[in-house]
């Protein structure tokens, strides 16, 4: 694969990339247990946007506007706000395995998500608010965690931080276990698996509103940041050496991150792999320049959890699978490619 | 621009690693710092960055103390090529000499021009043909010309190179030296070549356990006892029969038995 090269190649890459993400909406909203053709699906969506189309049963239109169609635009957002994140990260620490879900983020803005909901605030609009920002305090606990950990042993490396990475998710995944086994009433197991490996059965227009607000009002603040996480490319002192406050830059990145992560957790859980994965593969395609990157890796983020996602809810029909298993199950194999790849650039 | 430093002393991992050093040098000058591994040549181009913070002394700009001036304007004047160059870094060649451009950005917009210059500077180092290749597919003489044009596209007063020919081979590493000359920039590179010292400088300042021992033109500093306290070798000094620079024959000091 060669990376594309200038603005204009950067440009048709984006252009396809969205046609693929609107194509992949369509065909993910059109797609499921219930068969509706993609006509009677849209028909439904123009309806309720008042394009005209006539008005479908009350069957039809409850899955297609309340279930379909959320679930889609959400697995959507999280994919981007989750694959942004990874890219951050990994620009940031100049490691290939960051991630919010390898480092610990996801664990711990799953605890703070899981620890507000069986507090009992119900389904009020405080609670609305309050899960999402619980979740991102549990986020920047764990990412303070591992790199309080990793500068135990001295510098913090790229091998010390997904080391400490591990251990600090590990451990508030397991906590997450516990708290839901010990405080939830019924099917907690079900409850523990769709928040460890991620499930966006819960998806609403709520979900949709939580994720699309936070990923509106977080992207901008990274896509400014672009040529500075260029220059951490070069090291961090190279990057001091070329004006840049690294260690605000740092705090302002990582702090963005946490909230990211914890708003797409609350809604769908940690979901694994996309953080990891869709930053090399995008990065073999738009090269490694943030400004092109970015967008590219938020495109490329929605179509995988939106494919990843109809693949875990239609493959073993009627049963659903926790679409963290269907994003490992594609992306380390995507990931063991990349690698390949990447060798072979390095040394050959 | 004229370098002054001012008995300057910094402290680096809970020991000194930089004692109240003091020289300075006119402006276009080149100072080669030498020493031996460990003497503080890279904690005293750190300082003279204001990327480490100062215990005492100063370091003066022509004439402006650096830790009073913000990181960005700093920038602006002074450049730092450091020892090790990442190979991972999925850029091309004109994107990283762009990154030298990042101290004259309005904010968060980078100059309309931007391509430009970074091409521009790729010239000015008889890269431009590396442009649009890959900086993990440049051997290590490209990346070494690359950085160099990064740290041009910059444009500083004064250009900070730590072992800047290391790693290269021989032509290569002529190569760099020749880059950094007579572009009428202040220099400073820690070097551990003392022949490329001598034919490169124009100043020497020679460091040992983070304290100056000597300064001054090459062939005054670049004396037989020099090199044995400071390197523990033998020297020999000869006269370049084209130039009369000082070439410099080095032998293992022999142990008293």
């Amino acid at each position: 694969m060669t990376a594309v090269r200038g603005g204009r190649g950067t440009v048709l890459l984006l252009a396809a990339l969205a046609l693929a993400l609107a194509a992949s909406l369509v065909a993910a909203v059109s797609i499921g247990v219930a068969d509706l053709s993609p006509a009677g699906a849209w028909s439904v969506i123009a309806h309720h946007l008042g394009l005209g189309g006539a008005s479908a049963s009350a069957t039809t239109d409850a899955i297609v506007w309340h279930i379909r169609v959320p679930r889609a635009l959400t697995a959507a957002l999280v994919g981007a706000g989750l694959a942004v994140a990874g890219a951050v990260m990994q620009g940031l620490t100049r490691n290939p395995l960051a991630d919010p879900y390898l480092l610990g983020l996801s664990s711990g803005a799953s605890l703070g998500a899981v620890a507000v909901i069986l507090l009992g605030l119900g389904a009020s609009v405080a609670a609305t608010a309050a899960v999402p920002l619980a979740a991102f305090a549990g986020a920047a606990f764990a990412l303070a965690a591992a790199l309080a950990i990793a500068r135990l042993s001295g510098a913090v490396t790229p091998t010390t931080l997904v080391l400490a990475g591990l251990a600090v998710s590990q451990f508030l995944a397991a906590a997450t276990s516990l708290v839901i086994v010990m405080a939830a009433k019924g099917d907690s197991f079900r409850e523990v698996l769709s928040w460890l490996l991620g499930s966006l059965a819960g998806s609403s227009w709520t979900t949709v509103a939580v994720a699309g607000i936070a990923l509106a009002g977080l992207y901008p603040v990274i896509r400014l940041h672009a040529t500075r996480l260029d220059a951490f490319a070069l090291g961090e002192s190279a990057a001091a050496a070329l004006g840049i406050h690294t260690r605000r830059t740092r705090l302002v990145l990582l702090g963005t991150v946490s909230l990211l992560t914890g708003a797409m957790v609350s809604t769908s859980g940690a979901i694994g792999f996309v953080g990891l994965v869709l930053p090399h593969l995008m990065r073999a395609l738009s090269g490694g320049l943030h400004r092109h990157l970015l967008p590219a890796v938020a495109l490329g983020g929605a179509i995988f959890l939106v494919w990843a996602d109809t693949l875990a809810r239609t493959v073993l029909d009627p049963r659903e699978i926790p679409v963290g298993v269907v994003t490992a199950l594609l992306g380390v194999p995507v990931f063991v490619l990349v690698l390949r790849q990447a060798r072979r650039q390095s040394w050959s | 621009m004229e370098l002054r430093i001012e008995d300057l002393t910094v402290h680096r991992g809970g020991r000194v690693a930089v004692r109240g050093v003091a020289f300075a040098v006119p402006a276009g000058a080149r100072v080669a710092l030498l020493g031996p591994n460990g003497a503080g040549k890279s904690t005293l181009l750190a300082a003279i960055a204001a990327l480490v913070p100062r215990t005492s002394g100063a370091v003066l700009l022509d004439g402006e103390p650096a830790h009073r001036l913000s990181r960005r304007t700093l920038a602006r004047r002074v450049a730092l090529l450091e020892q090790h160059a990442d190979a991972a870094i999925a850029l091309t060649a004109a994107q990283i000499v762009e990154l030298g451009l990042l101290p004259h950005h309005r904010g968060h917009r980078r100059p309309h021009d931007a391509a430009g210059q970074a091409r521009a500077a790729l010239a000015s180092v008889g890269a431009d043909h590396l442009a649009d290749r890959d900086w993990a597919r440049l051997s290590g003489g490209e990346r070494q010309r690359v950085s160099v044009a990064r740290a041009l596209a910059q444009r500083p007063a004064l250009l900070l190179l730590d072992e800047p020919t290391n790693h290269l081979d021989i032509r290569a590493q002529l190569e760099t030296l020749r880059l950094v000359r007579s572009r009428g920039i202040t220099v400073v590179a820690a070097l551990h070549d003392l022949n490329h010292a001598a034919a490169w400088a124009t100043h020497v300042a020679v460091l040992d356990h983070g304290g100056l021992v000597a300064f001054g033109a090459p062939g005054e500093v670049l004396t037989p006892a020099l090199i044995a306290r400071v390197y523990g070798v033998t020297a020999t000094v000869l006269d370049h029969p084209g130039d009369g620079r000082p070439v410099l024959a080095l032998d293992p000091t022999e142990e008293d038995s």
